[in-house]
């Protein structure tokens, strides 16, 4: 006999479950609950009622005759239940076997920031999201588990729904991200086979949901200002070291009175002055940023589509600069009956960078250094203000070799622009050929045009001192696709066992062309590069086009009996046409298992603990980031000129290699996951054992060979480490709740041998002219190792025989001097560490180290009433910085230059009334204590010593957002159906000691063997940000 | 490279290839032509701080880690790479065994160009650095590269091979095509140099000064070139020695006197394939005028210009002593301390062809070789040999003598000509002399006074010279040298940290 039952369906606080589903147990009767949580169903008098409801535990109720049932669901262990992508398929997260961390699409979304890849800093743990500086529109690069390669890429793979890009994840707009998977040991990335060693990260965007059409409009406006200015020489200061460069030299002691009056008067002129602030004129802007989207989406449960504009716009705090973004998508979704789905999206995005930022040049033409040498006075011809307004320094005109310029006119005159459009378009259709088979279809294309133009007015100090105003236009262009099919087939099983077979083919094909010219000689007046042909002299012009492709087969095999044992295999085959006539194909295997023993029947009476898994897994996976064709020997073009005309020579390029293939990871995982008090404390641990071996080094070889380079497959390294991920519901109440997410990462880099049995091998950070070589990689030691003299201070009048008579001072005997910069009073004294009598480059040594001894990130999420607060710190300790810009402002011997306040307190070599000291007694008299050594005591070689590494451990408020959004019956009054406000601070204050801009910096180089390097950092700024978000 | 070398064109190609690693700023376009040629008695670097990288290398101030350093040392191996790889190919051309006779003559051409040029970056390497690594063949990628030094007699010996070889191979100045190629008579000639650098001295690994006993058979080799070269009718003394250097400014082949020139261009004024001659080492041009600025830091000195006798014509050649205006005018440098700014004058700005390209970067060749070198080669050579001038020596330098005061060339003019009976050292003294007057700046005086074994006795004796001249003349050379260690360039850091079988040089 049927009764009516009734009742409300709520949350744990109480709160009415809307659409929670209500069904007769067995059998093929069930209902939904409206709006407001109520139910009513007809069932059996002795009918089980099953309550479901998603993000909550499945509850079920007898129903005994009742005609009442009120149910609280509990909420479910929520995470356990989610779904994560794995790459070719998803599973949940219970079901889980390898080493995989996700991130929330909410959590990015309410922090915004213009990429993708600086809004998963800290979230993950083992992964280093290093920005390498401030500069607009500037990509950060991605590490996870410290990376294994050399000199090869680290950046993971990046697959957006389904497609992997080989772009970076600059084209996304960060309000589009539904979730991002972070696929860390081999098990889980040998799935993509000799892509996958450097880890993988899958996004996924906002996929079109059902109902009836909304309209959502986010924006947020923000200002910001660089944190910090380097200190450097005031007048005072400066006049005191240039007058110290030029007495002794006629032509440059005239010209130090002329422009800044007798020394005599260096007191009365430039004392308590504080001179021009270039860092401020040039650097110190308050920038604006803004950022606006436009989404429409809804449909019928058939047919479903989302569709969004975005613009984002990113002054920088440098004159002149400003990253800017336009990113419009469409996703439609079209289910045909229950077998069939096809999904379609289209993403365009159009992104430009301006400006000359502060990195380009080495260290003698570097825009950085130029804003921090620039003379801080004009001198006795006239105001600061006259010397702010002209272009170039009068002071240095008579100077050929000079290339200083005003920052200003420096920053106005080259004009820098990049601008990349990226269209992607992708398709996919799942079929559902019989119950248990599907097969799913995806094919991805993507068009990419990257234009980059620079142009150096007449204005520019380029201009000047070569080919009058000169430009160039760079074109690149990218055209690609990438199809796969996959099968997968999950067989109706006796219960207690499942499986999950997958079987898949992908294709990859990539070309590129790029092309470029360039012209100098402008006329004075000129349209720039709007017409290259009015340049009188054509610059270069070249082309270039090449391609490369990929063919895969994979597979993978998921099995589990009483969801108790888990067991997971895949194998993958790529062949690749970068790779050399015997090494095309690569194979990569991988097994996981995992045991959920919470599950196990003896662990059910341990009521405290929610979940408890314990996962192992073994795989290999490859990377294959090189260029094309360097197995192959060719030869490149170029030209002798006889009788002043071009001839075509030719000559090979590169040491070509046969062997080449990927690197070879070998990954161990062995993970932890446990889930207390209804999973309100969640605690993934992982350990993991990476062997990286065919390590493709780019090696520098010798120059006898002919060549400078050469890539081969030879040494390895590993990375160990741990991994703590902590989730915590701290207090969870109807309105107010705090959330903690907690994750630190302890990674051990090593390498273990290197090419041909050698035990080290030395780098170059390259950004100075005559740069010893200052990184090491040694075996047995992590890389990223500083390398460089150990120094004592200065030496002293104490070191020397004075001879009164010829005023000659002599080095004792038994002090260590470098031969090609004899040693005086007030030189730097680097150390003899082998003992041999002399500073050469024999003594070189570590003196520091650019690896940290872990990173990390908390997150904190408060909410009260409409009110939500979040707080984010992230951290790094251990590493030291490689301070580059003080190390080239070192050199102070350079005429005219300015430097760093650091040198103000140098050995000084002039006295009061601008003699010259020679006395012993002077000396001593006025440089007791100093160790920074005089104006001429660097020597002549630009080499590393200790007193340039600085400790670069930082713990950062990285952001703090407070919203609000306005209570339901508020705005729908405004026929709103959501809305939100909120205001974030970022980079609200770092603690460091690093003296530098920042020490979150590595620019000098793109490859993991000189890292920690800051030169030309754009500094980073502290900014604010006000935004809305609104939906109707 | 297997599918290369099929045509006599791509062989042509593949050689071209290994001429132009002379060229740019690494090679004969600023480093090797310029700045490794001072500090000396003749000339040296503006500036007396050891400030940038030309300073410090001239002023004897180098640190081993410094850039040119490696850049030429990079660039001449790969020079030598490029030649190996076309000696190794061109004799396994089909057509090299079955071409015409035509394609076979051209194909051998190519050969003797290649070997010949091995040989020339095997000369300079080892003036510049010592013993270096020889290698022989193309470079593949399972080759061991991390090499020893070889002993500097070993490859002398494997220079002169090659070098005649392609003397044997490489047809005679007016058979060639018309361009910067090399002519039989340029490879002897330059063999006749190698000759008296491996019979001269040079700074051993022992950190000694040392020169082979056998030095003789050297001097014989370079005696039995220039004389070669002499009767072979196809080169000569241009009348007007002003004209050489006009014709250089002009971009005027004239392979009769300049023998063997670096071919430099760039179509854009850019420093790829091209130099700064006429501008680094060219009298002060002011910014903005007519002619295009030069920033001149290659200078001679006072004493120099001073010790040209009267009459000479090279001296106002040789010397500039004013500086072009902004105007173009030329305003004489002759005042209070402005003597020290004279630079080299044989290819200033105004002399040059047009408006410039580029402020620094030139189409001016580099010339390796010039007829007048020959013929001091060969008065050097039989002095030497026949312990006193001989009438072959005599007539070689009054060749030149002559030409320097415009007289006829083959007339004995005794106002002109060196006194007879001259002994042996006195003759030697009259030939270095000469050298400095006919070819200073020419990219020879450093070594030649290396090869004599005098660079830091002429350096201590030039800074006294200046110094009691001016007590404040701008000149530091003495200061920094170093005898036994600053007569070789310190094998570069860089690469001695990839291969620890590079031992360093003496002192360094």
């Amino acid at each position: 006999q049927n009764i009516s039952v009734k009742g409300v369906v709520t949350d744990e606080a109480g709160n009415p479950l809307p659409g929670a589903t209500v069904t007769e147990k067995g059998v093929a009767n069930g209902k939904v609950t409206d709006n407001n949580g109520a139910y009513e169903i007809r069932v059996k008098q002795d009918a089980i009622l099953v309550f479901s409801f998603i993000g909550s535990t499945t509850t079920e109720r007898a129903v005994k005759g009742r005609s009442v049932i009120n149910v609280k669901l509990a909420d479910d262990n929520k995470n356990l239940n989610e779904v994560v992508v794995i790459g070719y398929g998803t599973v949940k997260r219970k079901d889980l076997t390898g080493a995989v961390s996700s991130v929330k699409g909410e959590e990015i979304s309410k922090v915004p920031v213009p990429n993708v890849a600086s809004a998963l800093q800290g979230r993950v743990a083992g992964m280093t999201v290093a920005p390498s500086d401030g500069t607009p529109g500037a990509q950060p690069t991605i590490t996870i588990r410290g990376g294994g390669s050399i000199t090869q890429s680290n950046e993971p793979l990046y697959v957006v729904d389904g497609i992997p890009q080989t772009d970076g994840l600059s084209f996304l707009d960060p309000m589009d991200i539904e979730s991002v998977d972070v696929l860390k040991d081999a098990s889980a990335t040998s799935i993509y086979g000799a892509r996958g060693a450097n880890g993988v990260i899958l996004i996924t965007t906002k996929q079109p949901k059902a109902g009836k059409l909304t309209i959502n409009y986010d924006m947020y406006y923000g200002a910001k200002k660089i944190t910090r200015e380097l200190p450097l020489l005031n007048p005072y200061q400066y006049t005191l070291l240039q007058y110290e460069r030029a007495l002794g030299n006629a032509t440059e002691m005239d010209r130090y009175t002329r422009t800044f009056g007798d020394f005599s008067r260096r007191d009365e002129l430039y004392a308590g002055k504080a001179g021009i602030n270039w860092q401020d004129l040039a650097l110190g802007n308050t920038a604006n940023s803004q950022y606006h989207k436009v989404s429409l989406s809804g449909g019928s449960t058939e047919t479903r589509f989302n569709l969004f504009y975005s613009h984002n716009n990113d002054e920088g705090t440098m004159l002149n600069s400003s990253a800017e973004k336009d990113v419009m998508k469409l996703t439609v979704n079209h289910n045909l009956g229950k077998k069939l789905k096809v999904n379609g999206i289209v993403n365009y995005s159009n992104q430009n960078v301006y400006g000359v930022g502060t990195r380009e040049g080495n260290n003698r033409f570097n825009q950085l250094q130029n804003i921090l040498q620039y003379r801080p006075t004009f001198g006795i011809g006239g105001t600061d203000d006259d010397l702010i307004n002209q272009d170039t320094d009068p002071f240095l005109d008579e100077n050929s070799g000079n290339v200083l310029q005003n920052p200003i006119t420096n920053a106005e005159s080259q004009l820098r622009s990049a601008n990349s459009k990226l269209l992607n378009l992708n398709a996919s259709v799942d079929y559902e050929i019989f119950p248990g088979l599907t097969y799913r279809a995806l094919v991805g294309f993507k068009t990419a045009n990257n234009k980059t133009k620079l142009f150096n007015d007449a204005r520019s100090m380029n201009a000047k001192r070569a080919n009058g105003p000169n430009g160039s236009i760079a074109q690149a262009d990218q055209n690609g696709w990438n199809y796969s099919n996959t099968l997968t087939y999950v067989p109706k099983l006796k219960k207690s066992h499942s499986l999950t077979v997958m079987a898949g083919q992908e294709q990859l094909y990539n070309l590129s062309e790029n092309f470029s010219m360039a012209a100098s000689n402008f006329p004075n007046v000129n349209l720039g590069l709007d017409d290259i042909g009015q340049g009188a002299v054509l610059g270069p012009l070249s082309s270039r086009k090449e391609d490369d492709k990929l063919f895969s087969l994979f597979g993978r095999a998921n099995y589990s009996y009483k969801d108790r044992y888990l067991l997971s295999a895949s194998f993958r085959a790529d062949g690749s046409s970068k790779f050399g006539a015997d090494n095309k194909f690569g194979y990569f295997p991988s097994a996981a298992f995992a045991w959920r023993i919470s599950d196990e029947g003896f662990m059910k009476s341990i009521k405290q603990i929610s979940d408890l898994k314990l996962r192992v897994s073994y795989g290999a996976s490859g990377n294959n980031r090189i260029g094309n064709y360097l197995s192959l020997d060719l030869f490149q073009s170029g030209f002798y000129p006889l009788n002043n005309s071009n001839v075509i020579a030719v000559f090979p390029n590169s040491l070509p290699n046969p062997d080449l293939k990927w690197e070879t990871t070998i990954s161990k995982n062995l993970g932890l996951d446990l889930g207390l008090f209804g999973q309100r404390v969640q605690l993934t641990v992982d350990a993991y054992d990476n062997r990286i071996s065919d390590l493709l080094l780019n090696s520098v070889v010798s120059g006898v060979s002919g060549f400078n380079n050469m890539l081969i497959n030879v040494g390895s390294t590993s990375n160990k480490g741990i991994e703590f991920t902590l989730n915590t519901v701290n207090i969870k109440k109807s309105d107010f709740s705090w959330n903690s997410t907690f994750n630190i990462g302890f990674n051990n880099n090593k390498v273990t041998s290197l090419n041909k049995g050698d035990k080290f091998m030395l780098a170059n950070s390259g950004w100075g002219e005559n740069l010893e070589n200052d990184y090491i990689v040694e075996v047995g030691k992590s890389v990223g190792r500083m390398y460089g003299y150990k120094t004592n201070g200065v030496y002293t009048v104490d070191d020397f025989d004075y001879n009164p008579t010829t005023q000659v001072f002599t080095l004792k005997s038994g002090i260590a001097q470098d031969p090609s910069n004899p040693a005086k009073p007030g030189t730097l004294k680097y150390l003899d560490v082998n003992g041999d009598g002399v500073v050469n480059a024999d003594d070189r040594s570590v003196i520091g180290n650019a690896t940290p001894k872990f990173i990390g990130g908390l997150n904190n999420n408060f909410s009260y009433k409409g009110f939500d607060l979040s707080v984010f710190i992230n951290w790094s300790y251990g590493n030291d910085i490689y301070n580059g810009n003080l190390l080239n402002n070192s050199q102070t011997n350079l005429n005219n230059i300015n430097t760093m306040a650091y040198f103000a307190d140098r050995w000084i070599t002039v006295n009061a009334a601008g003699q010259r000291i020679t006395t012993p007694e002077e000396m001593t008299a006025l440089n007791a204590g100093k160790t920074i050594p005089s104006y001429t005591g660097r020597g002549a070689a630009l080499r590393l010593y200790d007193k340039m590494i600085e400790d670069g451990s930082f713990l950062r408020i990285s952001n703090v957002s407070l919203g609000y959004t306005f209570p339901k019956n508020w705005v729908s009054k405004l026929k709103m159906s959501g809305a939100r406000v909120y205001l974030t601070a970022y980079n609200l204050h770092t603690f460091t000691k690093y003296s530098g801009y920042d020490p979150e910096v590595s620019t000098a180089n793109p490859t993991r063997l000189t890292p920690g390097v800051d030169f030309g950092a754009y500094p980073r700024s502290r900014s604010f940000v006000a935004g809305v978000n609104v939906s109707f | 490279s297997d599918t290369f070398f099929k045509t006599t064109d791509e062989a042509d190609m593949a050689v071209l290839g290994v001429y132009q690693q002379m060229t740019g700023t690494a090679g004969y376009g600023f480093y090797m032509s310029m700045v490794f040629d001072i500090d000396t008695d003749i000339a040296q670097m503006q500036g007396t701080a050891l400030s940038d990288g030309p300073r410090q290398v001239a002023h004897y101030g180098i640190p081993t880690a410094h850039s040119y350093m490696l850049d030429t040392w990079r660039q001449m191996y790969r020079g030598i790479n490029r030649a190996n790889l076309v000696i190794e190919k061109v004799p396994q051309m089909d057509l090299y065994k079955n071409g015409t006779d035509a394609q076979k003559a051209i194909l051998n051409k190519i050969l003797g160009e290649a070997k010949f040029l091995r040989g020339q970056y095997y000369f300079d390497l080892v003036r510049l650095f010592g013993d270096v690594p020889m290698k022989l063949k193309s470079t593949e990628a399972t080759d061991d590269v991390l090499l020893p030094r070889t002993d500097r007699y070993e490859i002398y010996t494997q220079i002169i091979k090659d070098m005649t070889e392609a003397a044997a191979l490489i047809p005679e100045n007016s058979a060639k095509s018309k361009d910067e190629r090399l002519s039989k008579g340029a490879v002897k000639g330059m063999l006749a140099r190698v000759a008296l650098f491996a019979g001269g001295w040079s700074l051993r690994q022992s950190g000694q000064m040392e020169r082979p006993s056998n030095y003789k058979e050297y001097y014989a080799i370079a005696q039995k070139m220039t004389s070669e070269v002499m009767g072979s009718g196809e080169h000569a003394l241009n009348t007007s020695y002003e004209q050489i250097f006009k014709n250089h400014c002009k971009f005027i082949l004239e392979p009769k006197e300049s023998m063997y020139e670096v071919a430099l261009f760039n179509a854009t004024g850019g420093a790829g394939n091209s130099g700064v001659v006429g501008t680094w080492n060219a009298p002060i041009a002011d910014a903005g005028n007519p002619y295009g600025r030069a920033n001149s830091f290659y200078k001679t000195t006072a004493l120099f210009q001073k010790s040209y006798k009267t009459g000479d014509l090279r001296r106002d050649v040789a010397v500039c002593t004013y500086k072009l205006d902004v105007a173009g005018n030329q305003v004489p440098q002759l005042t209070g301390r402005l003597d020290e700014g004279w630079a080299p004058g044989k290819w200033r700005r105004d002399w040059q062809n047009t408006g410039p390209k580029d402020l620094n970067n030139t189409d001016i060749n580099w010339t390796l070789l010039r007829y007048a070198d020959v013929l001091l080669m060969r008065a050097e050579a039989e002095n030497e040999l026949n312990e006193g001038p001989n009438a072959a020596a005599y007539d070689a330098i009054n060749q030149v003598r002559r030409r320097a005061y415009g007289k006829p060339l083959n007339t004995a003019d005794a106002t002109v000509d060196l006194p007879a009976g001259l002994n042996k050292s006195d003759f030697f003294e009259r030939v270095k002399q000469e050298r400095a007057w006919e070819l200073c700046f020419e990219g020879m005086r450093r070594m030649d006074l290396i090869r004599w074994n005098i660079l830091g006795t002429s350096i201590r004796a030039t800074q006294a010279a200046l110094k009691a001249y001016r007590s404040n003349y701008a000149y530091v050379a003495a200061d920094n040298f170093k005898d036994n260690k600053n007569e070789l360039y310190p094998i570069p850091q860089i690469e001695r940290d990839l291969n620890t079988n590079l031992s360093q040089n003496p002192k360094y």
